[in-house]
């Protein structure tokens, strides 16, 4: 008998809390620091709000078609092709994000604990929990998030609260950085930071309450977005402008700075913990949608077989870049710059086009029927 | 190259690459041939000398051979089939008259052919009227001029004035001795002289009314019914000229009386536990629960054994499709020989391979009378003094049955004791390595020196020195479990002296390394259950490979591992990490954290029992005062 997948609010809630901020554990901080200066907290403020709106248009035109995923409605409105294409590039910008993430921290990783392991080593090992987790199902993976998010939030925010005595509110000045304008127009590529938020467009058919989809969006970003926000303020709170864009690992450094008496002065420990576990849920997940969107786009009945094929691909490309900066630039000067026009200009087109030929496919048949 | 050596050298070639395996075979079935037990395949046919020469060359010859062999098995067995369909279709048209109607079978040859058919399948043989036929019949089945402890008695009785000679046999040893004399025999060598109104009543009648003052006396149609009951330490009564026999219940055999547990030791709370008498298990159940609704369902499991096993539920609390799935796995096992819980477990478990028990075996009455109650299911198997309860999840094995007579506060330390301990467990020995061997900025400075200094003499790497002294310790555990009782003390000396005293002298070790060890030895015995504990100590293992291979990379590979593979597993349906994945929606949250009593109100959700209402949401009425106290109850009604 085949299992029915359920997903439950909290699980689908934590799924995307895990994909929108491990950024933050590898280069967000500092990445925003270098575009918006000492106003990179306003900056990913604006964002996270830009996203929110932008999040209840995508919500309300998705009312049209309840418990359809992003790829159903891609076919409703263009057709079969249209579902093809729309999930050939949905699972592309995963592809291309996914190594790239795995390189990031395979290297970070590399540098602050196992300097002496290969770096194919180090990958690989990312692969194998990468592989289990996706083979295990997007159902174990959602239940694992919700086990584990609230834990890695937890030690999170007590990296957080600990840099508290070290924060100087003068560090943070000039308020408004480079200025208003300035902060405007680098806002908008830095939308991508929730271009995972089109996961929860794949799930809507797995959720055991599928009309609360839009609150689930809507309670991720605000999480999210307070975790950017709060995260990039305490890192700026503490390092100036200048020396905040230095930094390769920002949190790390501020976990690395806090000393609670004469005994507890490496919290940095609880850090790597943290990031390798935030590492598996998040390149889980990604292998999971890359392999369940191509599935889905052709039609397959089944995506375990795909695993290990994508697998290796993801090995294989995370091996291109020479180094972490060659990767960090692959991420930040392409995809961070352009993947929002796929991740949440595409969704809306393909929305909008569905709703239009929805609208005249029921006025055509309204029409034909007082003809009759 | 010739047809004939280019397929046998390419043969050769596979048979030296894949140690035998078939090319054709994928990959996943190579690793099921390894790891799993493959289905018996069809034996080659057995060739006489003559024609095996003839079957070599054949061989040698052509590669397809074995195919085509296979093809004429079936052509075989297809004629062989046809042979017999036509001797069918044959007496069928001997029995079709020239006109095609069918001619109805003699009654003589009918009656033949059934009594053939009830000879050959001993499970349908009626009970012969006459005594004497039984008595052979039973001395064959039984081999009872070789079977020592078979006894059988013959006597007569007296009915409505007449002698019907009479048998009894059963086991020595599993009968009640004074039983059968008293209540058996003596009755029916007396009683039946007796003047009683017989009127009217069939010798059957007579001898079962009258003559056997028993509780529990079966009447028998076939042997096979009969020489069940014997089997299990019954009696069995053959009258001459009845065509039935009578089983009586005497089970007498010698066993253990309700003695204190030996694994799940407690302070407060009852000091019962199971033994391996079935009906004395039940009993002890019933003495908790004292409600008609708790049902006690007899099923038999082993082909041989014929294992009385028992399913216990409270019918009105239990989901019915959890005991129709209890009842479909029990039934469908086919095993000859079934002897404890503990091999039952393994045939009921929904995953083989998973490194953890997914049932909970207890030997305390009133642990699975309180599982019960929470709407699971309990089996009892004869001969075991442990109770499987499904179905169960892996907080329940980290609970102790102390936890519930223990005051709130006592036993929320407890609970996070023995988590301490689970931890301590699975990932001290591997934390240590990881720090020691790859992240020594971790520590502060002055332990850093501290466990450094000490190391300083050893000449093994970490690696090595903790696995000798995790290995040494598992073996004097291993002996302290197998070692005779008088010479243990011996065994604690030598293992002391060992771990403790000279590893660390000839400086094999570091004195921190011998803290560690214990302190992981002392952690794995805080896991109330055994078989949680072993998976705890096998997958220590695992996880300090894994230390010593990536550091703490490894170790959260490790924990990812593990936490995916459990989040997956279920328990008859349940998922194993229930309520925390997934969450489950009750108020009931005695998962990790022990919740006070009075709190308790439902039960657990995800067994989802009829009766999700434990106790009243105002459990204490004491506590009620003025109008609350009819709010409440209204309140209990809504609920």
């Amino acid at each position: 008998m085949k299992q029915k997948i359920k997903i439950g609010n909290f699980e689908a809630f934590c799924l995307l809390i895990n994909l929108f901020c491990s950024k933050l554990i590898l280069d967000f901080p500092r990445n925003v620091a270098e575009e918006a200066g000492t106003a990179a907290w306003i900056m990913v403020l604006l964002v996270s709000a830009a996203v929110f709106v932008i999040f209840i248009i995508i919500a309300r035109i998705y009312k049209n078609f309840p418990q359809k995923d992003i790829l159903d409605v891609a076919e409703s409105g263009i057709g079969e092709a249209g579902k093809i294409i729309a999930g050939m590039l949905f699972m592309l910008q995963f592809l291309y994000l996914i190594p790239i993430v795995l390189r990031e921290f395979a290297e970070d990783i590399k540098v602050v604990s196992l300097t002496t392991t290969p770096i194919s080593i180090i990958i690989a090992l990312f692969c194998i929990g990468m592989l289990t987790g996706a083979f295990l199902g997007i159902e174990t993976l959602v239940r694992i998030n919700a086990m584990a998010v609230p834990v890695l939030a937890a030690a999170f925010i007590f990296i957080l609260l600990l840099s508290i005595p070290r924060f100087d509110l003068s560090k943070i000045a000039p308020w408004l950085g480079p200025g208003p304008l300035v902060i405007i127009k680098k806002a908008v590529p830095n939308i991508s930071a929730y271009s995972e938020l089109v996961a929860l467009l794949f799930i809507i058919p797995f959720l055991n309450e599928k009309a609360n989809y839009a609150s689930i969006g809507k309670y991720a970003i605000l999480v999210s977005g307070s975790f950017f926000t709060f995260s990039t303020l305490t890192y700026m709170l503490v390092y100036q402008y200048p020396m905040a864009t230095e930094f390769f690992l920002p949190i790390y450094q501020l976990a690395r700075s806090i000393r609670i008496g004469r005994f507890f002065s490496r919290i940095e420990a609880i850090f790597i913990l943290v990031w390798a576990s935030s590492a598996f849920l998040y390149l889980s997940s990604g292998l999971y949608f890359i392999s369940y969107l191509f599935k889905k786009s052709f039609g397959l009945k089944t995506q375990k077989p795909l695993l290990i094929p994508f697998t290796i691909l993801i090995f294989s490309i995370a091996m291109i870049p020479e180094n972490l900066y060659t990767a960090l630039q692959l991420e930040l000067s392409y995809y961070r710059n352009y993947a929002w026009i796929i991740t949440i200009i595409v969704p809306l087109f393909l929305l909008i086009t569905a709703s239009v030929r929805t609208k005249v496919e029921r006025r055509n048949i309204s029409n034909e029927a007082d003809n009759k | 190259m010739p047809k004939l050596y280019r397929e046998n050298y390419g043969k050769t070639y596979k048979m030296i690459l894949f140690g035998g395996f078939s090319l054709k075979k994928s990959m996943s079935q190579r690793l099921k041939t390894i790891f799993l037990f493959s289905p018996k395949e069809p034996k080659d046919r057995f060739v006489l000398d003559g024609s095996s020469k003839d079957q070599d060359n054949k061989d040698s010859a052509d590669t397809n051979d074995q195919s085509k062999q296979g093809e004429e098995v079936k052509d075989e067995t297809r004629s062989g089939e046809d042979e017999k369909r036509f001797n069918r279709k044959a007496n069928n048209e001997k029995r079709t008259g020239a006109d095609g109607i069918k001619q109805p079978i003699p009654i003589n040859e009918m009656n033949e052919k059934k009594r053939e058919r009830k000879v050959n399948d001993t499970k349908a043989l009626f009970i012969d009227t006459s005594l004497n036929a039984n008595l052979d019949y039973i001395k064959a089945r039984y081999n009872a001029d070789i079977n020592g402890d078979f006894k059988i008695r013959e006597f007569k009785i007296i009915v409505m004035n007449k002698d019907y000679p009479v048998f009894v046999c059963f086991f020595d040893g599993m009968i009640d001795r004074l039983l059968v004399n008293m209540s058996i025999i003596q009755p029916l060598m007396t009683l039946s002289a007796m003047p009683v109104n017989m009127k009217d009543q069939t010798v059957r009648d007579v001898v079962y009314n009258h003559l056997i003052p028993q509780n529990q006396v079966k009447v028998c149609k076939t042997y096979q019914e009969i020489v069940d009951e014997v089997n299990f330490g019954g009696l069995g009564i053959f009258v001459d000229g009845l065509d039935v026999a009578f089983a009586c219940d005497v089970k007498g055999w010698e066993h253990r009386n309700i003695e204190k547990p030996t694994s799940e030791l407690n302070i407060r709370g009852p000091k019962e536990s199971f033994n391996e008498t079935n009906r004395m298990n039940t009993a002890l159940l019933r003495k908790i629960i004292k409600d008609e609704n708790l049902i006690v369902e007899d099923v038999l499991v082993g082909e041989r054994s014929k294992t009385p096993c028992s399913m216990v539920y409270i019918k009105n609390i239990v989901n019915d499709s959890l005991v129709g799935e209890v009842r479909r796995r029990l039934k469908s096992i086919k095993t000859g020989y079934l002897r404890d819980s503990g091999e039952l477990e393994q045939f009921l478990e929904d995953s083989t391979y998973l490194p953890a028990p997914q049932m909970l075996l207890t030997e305390r009455p009133d642990r699975v009378a309180s599982y019960l109650g929470e709407g699971r299911v309990g089996i009892i198997v004869h001969g075991s003094p442990f109770v499987i309860i499904a179905p169960v999840t892996l907080f329940n094995l980290i609970h102790s049955p102390e936890d519930y007579y223990l005051r709130y506060p006592y036993a929320t330390l407890l609970r996070f004791i023995r988590i301490l301990g689970v931890i301590f467990t699975l990932l001290l020995p591997s934390l240590y390595l990881a720090i020691t061997n790859y992240h020594h900025e971790m520590l502060p400075t002055d332990l850093l020196l501290a466990i450094a200094s000490a190391r300083e003499k050893v000449p093994f790497p970490t690696v090595i020195s903790i696995f000798i002294m995790e290995i040494a310790f598992e073996l004097i555990r291993e002996a302290g479990i197998r070692i005779p009782g008088p010479i243990g003390p011996t065994l604690s000396i030598v293992g002391a002296l060992i771990l403790g005293q000279a590893a660390v002298a000839a400086n094999l070790v570091s004195p921190i390394l011998i803290i560690i060890v214990a302190v992981t030895a002392i952690g794995s015995f805080s896991i109330p259950d055994f078989s949680l504990g072993y998976s705890f100590r096998a997958l220590r293992f695992i996880y300090l490979l894994l230390a010593g291979f990536a550091g703490l990379l490894g170790i959260t590979l490790g924990i990812f591992l593990h936490l995916l593979v459990l989040v997956h597993a279920k328990s008859f349906g349940v998922p194993f990490m229930a309520p925390f994945a997934p969450r489950t929606s009750g108020t009931r949250t005695n998962a990790i954290l022990k919740t006070p009593l009075w709190k308790e109100e439902d039960r657990p959700d995800f067994v989802n029992p009829k009766d999700i209402k434990q106790q009243a949401h105002i459990s204490r009425g004491w506590i009620k005062r003025g109008e609350g106290a009819n709010a409440n109850e209204t309140e209990d009604k809504d609920r």
